[in-house]
This record gives structure tokens, sequence and C-alpha cells, in this order.
């Protein structure tokens, strides 16, 4: 913590020729922060491939991050979404370190939290990531660390090859928590029980190119152009009967942290219920307006409270139609929240 | 060989129909202007006279493929006798950028030169200043509504700008082909507000010479350092082939496969300096989206999106964007508490515009990539690693 | 070419009917066509829909009986505070049912539960009520395999009335900033025929949601040109809703817009922006009391799928630089809705002062740091034309109600003004900017009258125009993703209409 206090210090006064100093330090910093253990806010992400069964029984290669216990230990289970990443209240400093399994390299960033990003660019000049990279299979952590975590869900998800590794599946959610029972510093977003929704989809065809190498300049698929996903999930799953979310007890002020990692936007309902829009992005909104229906916009989030829900199952849908599981209708961005 | 062939042909034959009354002729209409190049010869406070053309032109995307257009070229000042050839396969994409002050009095020529690839088409063309407030229909450039001007004539609109902000044009004729041809362009207004007198006080904020808002925000709020202004659009080359090629159009199937930032694809959005296209070697994408600002200045980005099909949505990696203005609109509340917000993503459909403000005070200098979230079109149609995305660089 | 004169017929055929509407004398809130009451039987059958290049569409709607289903479903217009019922029957091949997003303590009776709500089939209908507890703009959908029948057709508006209702003095929320003169709905949705096709032919398995691909879109459920034609044509008995806005200048024109579909629409407005008041039937309000100040304006507005907004729309013609009366002279007369803006002198104006002081609410409504041209008159005559000694300034806000000002402009004089003689920004008698082209050098657009003046018939040559025969201005309002102006492979057409802003001699239903 020393350390990252110090970080802090340079961060702020970071300036003209001090930059390169600060670079160094940054550089040295990391050596030392990799061994020195789980702090609460300090995570071991893994990136690495493996079997999403679809609802219709169609087993598609995904590539989604796990938690590990430390760098190497490979413990973690490899979700899609990625693990949620909590901040306990007051907490203002995230730390990951990046082990990459994946046949290419990955980088991370968190959308919202600003901090110094080192692009890596291909040889022609382009850029591939928008931060620095962990090579497949390498053997000592590559370290991300931001000082300035505000309260607010976010999205975190690769920095490499954007139209490929996120629709891949290399994204999660970021909860940063205030310390209040509000989810922001401000009134109308506190809350007794929470609920997070991560919105995906995913196409098959061009998961299977990926996956089998046949996706690159000269092979069968040479871009995402043609993306057009046919599964749609929330939290990693397709509506399936019996499944629910427990939000809360009934009556209670329930905070829904959604956020979405599709390539386009939705728009949830509630059960046509009013909620109320409290966060966009991981910041508040300043006048929160009462919607039954839920904008999210591609890669946004959002954070809406339920008010005084009875109990029962409150059905959950995306009013743009992710709805169906490939060729069979009925399913998709469906679920139920559980008030009891 | 052939093309100069119909560029000597186009200009003689309009040359000709104009000597003989059939074609208007180009016509600039612009207060004091004495040697008729369209200028003001005396300096007139408050008007600006612009002079564009209407026709075709080639542009190249990022992968290299050659792009057909139908677009606008600036002749603002150009003796009337040049503006044919000029005009003719001289579209740019996006049209030139219109830059205005509120309080002008804004008169816009329009010359149509004629599509020289199409010579079987005789399309009218026209300016729609889209969101112009209180518009009378004869100068909303809606075809229907009002009129269009034919080949190898000029109109010029008026307008008296009243309102600051984001606003954008396109041509409204045939408008689902003319706008997806390439027949788009930034246009925005800067406030009142900039010409205070030093010293004013807005609600404790003290106006200096030189301070440049994006709204008379009257708390200055909207002030910043350094402005860019970002159309999103983007092109179906199926759809632009169909065209030259004097194909039926595929409107029905129209998917977009190169998404732009100021008529370009990812790396071009950041490349200082001219495209030339491989036809007739003009600098037909003259924009670049590249962003620079150093360490602590506020920097204003005016995004506008005119693809005719898709809604994009724009995010930083590693900086967020405080939303400050919606369609030339400031976000505020009737009692002047502000409704601007910070976010992660905006989200544009067609003929939307969002302003916003990046304060870069404490963010690491740095190189920051803005991108579209609709990740499939970080792609240059069949090509990887380009697309509707730019750099941002902070020093 | 063939495809402007398929337009052109069209066109004309809505005229013939419209000039007929234009004719006929209503209430103004006539203008959105629904079905009132506290109970409503509605049954979900199959029809076919037309569009105007000739298509005809198989989808499922709702109506009064199995052969009377429409597209969209009946606008339902509520009054606040009644408690509604709704019976559902179905005639379809697969269960269906109803939810009402908004509403409040909806109960659904009879038929068998669903995944969202209890849903009916042939011979078990589902009753549903609820409170309409607030009033606003609203829509209702199926409940049921939503991804197919949303897509089929089954959806439709709910307009809730405020408590107090005044239909000639109407308001969408009861409060005085949501007051209107004419109220029109825009229900924007699209439909991707192929999906049409499969289930006409009972070929449900082929049908890939995920990959629907539209190439129709609606509003009101008719496609452009249809959108102007008169509602209830007899050539379109399962589309009744037209959407048809004419308004004159000054009024006020509540714009009811529904997201419908599955895609987002950029639903944009030529004329000026509007101000959205309430969004889901809300309005945006910072409290009780304070009205819609959390009210924002747009010239575009996404109609995001499930959402409802209202919005107010008004022309002026305010601070165009020139007359769109053609007026030349200060001495012509003031037509209704000229004068836009008017303050009153907040203290006697001295024949030299080079300072005034202006209240009447209206000098809120001047430009904060920018020259504007007013005309001064005395508040002895009603407008300015009918005072000899009328003046013209230009006013500049200095701080606050204190305006600097220019006067004696344009040969007038300037002279002493009395405490609460009128201020107002004008461009009275000030003459067209430019010299427009020969007509030989133009295409005319159908909706021109020949003019650049409102009211003002010009000379077309033969078979030009025809479609404005009270010489107002018209504007497109429509889809901006211009794909979408479309019906299939034809343009024009799709998610279109045209605003009239006609004279005021013009009567409009």
């Amino acid at each position: 913590m020393k350390i990252h206090h110090l970080r802090t210090t340079l961060f702020s006064g970071a300036k003209g020729p001090d930059w390169l100093l600060w670079v160094m330090v940054v550089a040295l910093m990391s050596l030392f922060t990799a061994p020195c253990g789980a702090a609460a806010a300090e995570f071991y992400l893994r990136a690495a491939a493996t079997t999403m069964v679809m609802p219709t029984g169609e087993q598609v290669t995904v590539w989604g991050f796990a938690k590990d216990s430390s760098f190497g230990a490979k413990d973690g289970v490899v979700t899609v979404p990625g693990p949620v990443l909590e901040l306990p209240p007051g907490d203002t400093t995230l730390v990951i370190h990046l082990d990459n399994d994946l046949p290419e390299p990955v980088s991370i960033m968190v959308k919202g939290l600003v901090g110094s990003m080192t692009p890596v660019r291909l040889p022609d000049g382009r850029i591939r990531a928008l931060n620095k990279e962990a090579q497949p299979g390498n053997s000592e952590p590559v370290t991300y660390t931001w000082t300035n975590v505000h309260p607010g869900t976010m999205m975190y998800q690769s920095a490499s090859h954007l139209s490929v590794q996120v629709q891949m599946g290399l994204y999660g959610a970021v909860v940063a928590k205030a310390d209040t029972g509000r989810a922001y510093d401000t009134d109308p977003s506190r809350y007794d029980s929470e609920v997070l929704l991560v919105l995906g989809e995913i196409d098959p065809d061009l998961h299977q190119a990926v996956a089998s190498g046949n996706f690159g300049p000269g092979k069968a698929v040479t871009s995402a152009i043609g993306y057009r996903p046919k599964y749609f999930f929330i939290n990693g799953r397709s509506y399936t009967p019996g499944v629910y979310e427990p939000a809360g007890h009934p009556g209670q002020r329930v905070l829904v942290r959604i956020v979405n990692a599709c390539l386009t936007q939705r728009s949830l309902v509630f059960g046509g219920r009013y909620v109320l829009e409290i966060g966009d992005g991981g910041f508040p909104l300043p006048f929160p307006p009462q919607h039954f229906a839920v904008f999210i916009a591609a890669g946004g989030t959002k954070d809406v409270i339920i008010e005084s829900a009875p109990a029962g199952d409150l059905p959950v849908w995306d009013e743009r139609l992710g709805l169906t599981n490939g060729g069979l209708t009925d399913g998709g961005i469906f679920t139920y929240l559980r008030f009891q | 060989m052939k093309r100069d062939l119909l560029l000597f042909l186009a200009v003689t034959a309009f040359s000709l129909l104009s000597l003989t009354g059939a074609w208007g002729g180009v016509m600039v209409q612009c207060p004091e202007d004495l040697d008729g190049d369209g200028v003001s010869d005396v300096d007139l406070p408050h008007v600006v006279c612009r002079h564009l053309t209407g026709g075709d032109g080639f542009t190249v995307m990022a992968d290299g493929r050659s792009m057909y257009i139908f677009g606008f070229g600036d002749v603002t000042g150009m003796p009337a006798d040049q503006v044919l050839e000029s005009g003719i396969l001289g579209a740019q994409f996006p049209a030139p950028t219109i830059v205005l002050d509120e309080g002008d009095d804004f008169y816009l020529t329009l010359t149509n030169v004629g599509m020289l690839m199409r010579p079987d088409l005789f399309d009218p063309h026209t300016v729609h200043f889209h969101g112009f407030p209180e518009v009378a229909s004869i100068f909303d450039g809606l075809p229907e509504s009002s009129v269009g001007i034919n080949m190898g004539s000029s109109i010029t609109y008026y307008y008296h700008i009243a309102v600051p902000g984001t606003f954008m044009y396109h041509c409204h004729a045939e408008a689902t082909e003319h706008m997806q041809m390439g027949m788009l362009g930034n246009l925005y207004v800067r406030p009142a507000q900039n010409s205070l007198p030093d010293g004013t006080d807005l609600k404790g904020f003290i106006h200096h010479t030189g301070y440049k808002y994006a709204y008379n925000d009257g708390d200055g709020s909207t002030r910043y350092d350094v402005e860019y202004a970002i159309q999103m659009s983007s092109f179906d080359p199926e759809f632009h082939d169909a065209d030259l090629n004097v194909q039926p159009l595929p409107f029905a199937d129209m998917r977009d496969k190169y998404a732009l930032l100021n008529g370009r694809g990812y790396p071009d959005t950041v490349l200082q300096g001219p495209i030339l296209n491989k036809v007739n070697g003009r600098n037909s994408q003259p924009l670049d989206s590249l962003v620079h600002a150093r360490q602590g200045q506020r920097i204003l980005l005016r995004l506008s999106n005119l693809s005719v099909t898709r809604y994009y949505t724009l995010s930083i990696g590693g900086l967020y964007m405080k939303v400050i203005a919606k369609d030339a609109k400031l976000l505020q509340a009737s009692d002047g508490r502000p409704m601007s917000y910070d976010t992660t993503t905006v989200t544009l459909g067609g003929g939307e515009s969002v302003d916003v403000i990046i304060d870069t005070a404490g963010v690491p200098p740095g190189t920051y990539v803005m991108y579209a979230t609709q990740a499939q079109y970080l792609s240059n149609n069949e090509e990887d690693y380009g697309g509707m995305m730019t750099e941002i660089v902070i020093e | 070419m063939r495809v402007r004169q398929i337009f052109q017929f069209t066109y004309c055929l809505a005229l013939t009917f419209l000039l007929v509407g234009l004719l006929s004398e209503g209430p103004a809130q006539a203008t959105i066509q629904g079905i009132s009451g506290i109970s409503f039987t509605l049954v979900a059958a199959p029809g076919y829909i037309k569009t105007p290049e000739g298509n005809s569409i198989f989808f499922w709607g709702l109506g009064s009986d199995v052969n009377h289903v429409q597209y969209p479903g009946p606008t339902l217009i509520l009054n606040e505070g009644d408690t509604i019922t709704i019976t559902l029957y179905s005639a379809l091949p697969q269960p269906v049912s109803l939810v009402f997003p908004g509403q409040e303590q909806v109960q659904a009776q009879g038929g068998s539960q669903g995944k969202v709500t209890r849903e009916a089939t042939p011979g078990r209908p589902v009753t549903y009520t609820f409170v309409a507890a607030h009033p606003g703009t609203y829509l209702y959908y199926s409940g049921t395999n939503m991804a197919l029948q949303h897509e089929m057709g089954l959806f439709g508006a709910i307009i809730v009335r405020p408590a107090g209702f005044d239909p000639n003095a109407p308001t969408a929320y009861g409060t005085s900033d949501s007051r209107y003169d004419r109220e029109y709905l825009f229900m924007i949705s699209e439909m991707d025929p192929d999906i049409h096709r499969l289930v006409e032919e009972g070929r449900y398995s082929e049908i890939e949601n995920a990959d629907v691909f539209p190439t129709y879109y609606f509003i009101n459920g008719r496609n452009a040109p249809d959108t102007m034609a008169p509602a209830f044509a007899e050539w379109l008995p399962t589309q009744p809703y037209n959407c048809m806005p004419l308004m004159h200048p000054g009024e006020r024109l509540l714009m009811r817009i529904i997201g419908a579909g599955r895609d987002n629409h950029p639903y944009h407005f030529h004329g000026n922006h509007a101000k959205v008041i309430a969004e889901d039937g809300r309005l945006l309000s910072s409290g009780p009391g304070k009205g819609a100040d959390l009210g924002y304006s747009r010239f575009t507005i996404s109609a995001v799928p499930g959402h409802t907004y209202d919005a107010i729309f008004q022309w002026t013609g305010r601070e165009m630089g020139w007359d769109y009366y053609g007026h030349t002279s200060l001495s012509d007369p003031i037509e209704r809705g000229e004068l836009a803006v008017t303050a009153t002198l907040e203290a006697p104006l001295s024949a030299g002062s080079a300072q005034v002081t202006l209240g009447g609410q209206g000098e809120k409504e001047f430009p904060m740091y920018r020259e504007v041209r007013c005309l001064i008159w005395s508040k002895a005559y009603p407008s300015p034309d009918k005072d000899p000694n009328r003046e013209v300034v230009k006013v500049k806000r200095a701080s606050g109600n204190l305006f600097t000002i220019s006067r004696g402009l344009e040969g007038t004089t300037a002279r002493a003004w009395s405490e609460g003689d009128y201020v107002a920004i004008t461009d009275h008698g000030r003459p067209f900017p430019v010299v427009l082209p020969e007509n030989q050098n133009l295409t005319f657009g159908a909706f021109y009258s020949g003019s650049p003046y409102l009211g003002n018939a010009g000379n077309l040559p033969p078979g030009e125009g025809g479609l404005n025969p009270f010489s107002g201005f018209f504007y497109m309002w429509h889809s901006h993703n211009e794909k979408e102006l479309l019906n299939n492979n034809i343009f024009p057409g799709g998610a279109m209409t045209m605003l009239g802003i006609l004279p005021y001699n013009a009567p409009i239903e």
C-alpha cells in the first residue's frame, strides 16, 4: 500500500521530463508489486480458451478469463463473462495481474477508469492493442494498476485485437462499491440489495473461424465484418426454464447493475415496471429518469433501481428482441429476478 | 484517357449550354461581391459566403479499394469560369467543413456540375442544413417541398445563424442514394459568448478574450482549448460499384462495410496529409481525425453521425467523456442546473450530434484510442485492424 | 422515373382525401385515431397488410374480430384513474398475451400461465385489468414468443388523458408546459418480409429470428407515401391509421413517438427542434410543480425499442432574417403567429436612451449575447402595423433583463416610449435575401407552392407542384437512417411523412 501511495503522488505530479522517470518507477514497481500477495482489489486473471455449450447443444470455443489464486496457479475456472472484479468500499486501487494462455497477445482495460495506456502497434504502425500486452504463455504476469477507481459499475475487457477478442468472450464486470449503501454519491442510488446482469452474444461461425486458426490475413475469414450473432446471454446463459437471479426481498430497493458486452445496443424491460436510471458507464446520472425500457449502449453499462417489487419472479427481457437461441425461438436475453 | 475526354466534353457542353441560356451557368450571390467570385469585396462583419459544387468523384478506402462517390467540392472565391473544371470529379468526402459564428448571415451557393461518370443521370442536388432551427422550406434543401438545382446551374441558400451548436449538412435529393454515395459534411456554429468583453463575470467564472466555448452556457462550463469535428459515416461498396457501373442499386440489401470517421477508415484516420484517389489523383479525403492536446487542455469533440444504415457507439480506452450537448442543444435544466453527465460511450443514429468534452487534467501523456464498440466495424471491409477508430494523443 | 410516377400518383390520392379532411370541423384531439372506453375486446388473428410498391405481407394483428385485425393494434385512448379491462381472444396458431409497460396493478385471468403473463389460445381468452393511474404515452405488446410476435405485428399504442382533460384546452400531463393545439402519433416499426412468408407458409423451423434483416419501415403501420393517405382509407383495411401532421405557425404540436420495432430509429423532424417533455409516460421533472424543467430539445429523437417520448414542436419562423410572408413594408399587416417573442418595456424609454429594461416574460426568450432586430410599438395598438410611430431597433442583452439598444433603424425615428409598450423580435418587412434561379434550372417538389412565402402561390410550370393547395411550408419527418426510406427496394417510402405548416386561412381538422 505504501508503494501505491507513492505512485499516486508521482501520478498527479507527472509532467514534462519527469515523465520518463515516472515510467521507470512504474516499471520497477510492477516487479515489486507482483509478488506482494493478495490485496483486497488485486486479481490474478488468466485468459484462456474453453468450451461453452449453446442451448441448441452446439459446442462453441470461447475465450474467457479465470480468477487464479496466484500467477501460475491456474486454479480458476475460465468463464464468459469473466469473474466479477469487486472493489470493497473505500478501495480506490485496482490491480490486475494478467496471465495469457491464448494463442495471441491479450491486454486489459477498464472502461471509464483513467490510466496510462501504452498501445502496441503492428509492424505497419496500426494499433493492435490499446494497452500493454501479455504474450501467449507469458512467464511473468503483466500488471495493470488503476489508483483512481471511483464507485460504479464498469466493464473490463481485452484491449487487444478488439474486433475479435471482445466477441470471443474476454470481458467482465468491475463493481466498485461505495461505502454507504449507495451505488454512487447520490441519494437516489441508495439500495438494499443488488444483482448484476452481464449481457453477451455469440456468432458461432466467427468463433469457429478464430478457434480453428482460420481467421487472419490470407485465411478463410479475414475480418469480423460478417459478424452475425445467433446466441444471446445474460450472465453467460441463454434463457433456461427454472433459472432465476436472486434479487432481494419484496419491497426492497434493488440495484441492478447492467453490463452490455454485445456489439449492439440493448433495451431491457423489467416486466413493464418503472425503474430509476441512476448510473451510466460507471458514473452517476444527475437527474435519474424513470423508464420502463432501459437503453444500454454497445459496450456500455447502466445502473437502475427497482423499487417496491412484490414477491415473485419479475421477468426481464430485451425489447431489441435478442430473444432467440440460434434458430430456436423464445430464449436469449430473458431471465427472472426473484424477490422472496 | 476516356475520363479526360469526358471531362473536356462536359466542360465544353456546360459552357455552350449556359451561353444559350438553356442552363443557368455558374452564378454566385454574395453581398458586396464586386468581381463575381462569390466573396465580399468589402469587410462586412458577420457576412459569410461559401461556394460548393455538387458532383461526383473518387475516394480510396483504407484497404486500398477505390470508391466512386457523389459529393461536394469547395470552390469558394474561385472565378466562375473555373468552377466547372474544378468541380467535375472534384467531390470531397466528407464535404468541406462549414464553420460559422452565431449571428452570421450565411450565403451558400451550390453549383451542380453533374456526375461525369454517370452521363445518364440528370440528378438535381440540394444542401440540407441538418437541424437548422426555424427554417423556411425554400432553404431547407428538401427537394420534395422546395427545389433542387439542375446540372450546370447554381442556387444560393441564405441562413441567418441564430443558434450555436454542432449541426451537419447533406444533400437531400434522392436522399438514400446521394447520402450513401457521400454527400455529407461537418457544420458547426460557434457561440456569441466567445466575443464577450474581457473580464466578463459569468456566475463567478471570469471570461477572458480568446476563451472559446461550445455553447452560450452562462457559466464557462463548456470552455475548451482544442476542438475537433468528427463525423461518422459508412459505405456499402456494392452500392457504390453498382452506381459507378450503372447497375440496379441494391437499396434493400444495403450493408455498410466501411465504417468511417471523417471519410476515412483506420489507419488513414490518423494519417496527416492528403490521400490521393487512384482515378484523377485529387486529394478528395482531406480530413484526418487525429486528436492532439497537451495535458491539462480541454478537448471538445463535435461528433455527428450521417450513416444511412446504422447507429454507432464511440468509446475511448483509458478516458471518459463529459456529454455537454446533444443535437446542438446544451444539456441544461430550465433553471440553469447542468444536465451534462460523464460516460464511457456515446451512441448516435443517423442525423444525431453530440458534443463531449474530455478534460485532460491529470491524464497521463500518451496515445489513447477512440473506437466503435460495434467492434465488427473495426474493419475495412475484409481487412482487419481498421474501420471506425482513431487516436487521441496527449502530450 | 416509373417509381416517381407511382409515388406522385399516391400523393395525389392522399391529397384528395386530405383536402376533404381539411374542410371538416372537429375537436383538436381528433388527430390521433383510436378507441376509447374502459372495457375492450381484442382478437389476435392473421391478416395481410399492403405496401405502397404493391406488396402484400402476411401479419398477425389485433382488432375487434378476426376479420378486422389491424397493424398496429388499436390505439387505446384512456382516462387517468380508470380501471381498464381488456379481454384478449386468439385465433393464432400459438399462444398469445399482452403486457402493458408502465401501467399499475396489472392482473391477468383466464387462459394459461406463460413466461411473462397469462396467455390466450383459441377458445381460452384472457382478461387483463389495470389502472391507468398516470397520464401519458404508452404502448402494449405481446408478452409471448416476443421475437416473433412483435415482428409479426402484435403491438399498439396507449394514450392516457390527464384527469380533468378538456378537449378545447388539451394537455398531455395536466401541466401548462404540456398543453398543445394538435397531437399526432408516430409509432415506428419495421418488418422483414422473409419471416412473414415463412410464418404464412407454416415453415416455423426455418425462421432465423437472430438474423432478421428488415426491408420495410412503418409509421403507425404504414409506409410512405401511404402515411399521408387518409385514416381509415378503404384500400388499406388493415392499416387504418395515417400520419399527416399539419399545423399553423406558432401552434404547439404534441409528438407522441413510440419505438415499436426491434431497431432504434433516429426520427428526424425538419423545420425546428422539438422539446421532449416526457419519456415512458413520465414528465421530465425535478419535482411536483416544476413542470418539465428537465426537458431537452432535439432535432432527432432516437426511438429506442419499447420506449415512448412526448415532445412539443413549434415553428414560428423566428429570426429567419427575412419576412416569410413576403411583406416588404412595416405597415403591411402582421399575420397570426408572426410575433413569436414579445416583451414589454419595464420602464419608460426616452428618445435618446441607449439602454432599455424589458419584462413580461418574453424577454427570457431573447438571445443571451447577441444583437437582435425588434419592433417597438405603443400598447395602445394591438400590433405594430397599426402604430404609425413604430420603431425598428436592435437590442442586445447587457445583463439580466437590461438591454443595450440601437435606435431608429431602417427609416424609423427614435422616440420616447412608455412603460408597458411592446418590443417584439421580428423580421417583419425585411426582403427576401437572394434571387432564386430561373425555373428551367430547377427541379420542383410536389409539395412546393412555387413561392418562398407562406400562403403565397408562385408561378410553377405546368404539371409541377400540386400537393400544396394552401401554399404551406412542408417538412419531411423521417427516419434519418435513410435506408429506412425504402419500401423494399423502392425509394422513396418507409418511415417517412411530411409536416405541413399552413397559413392561418387554411383550416385544419
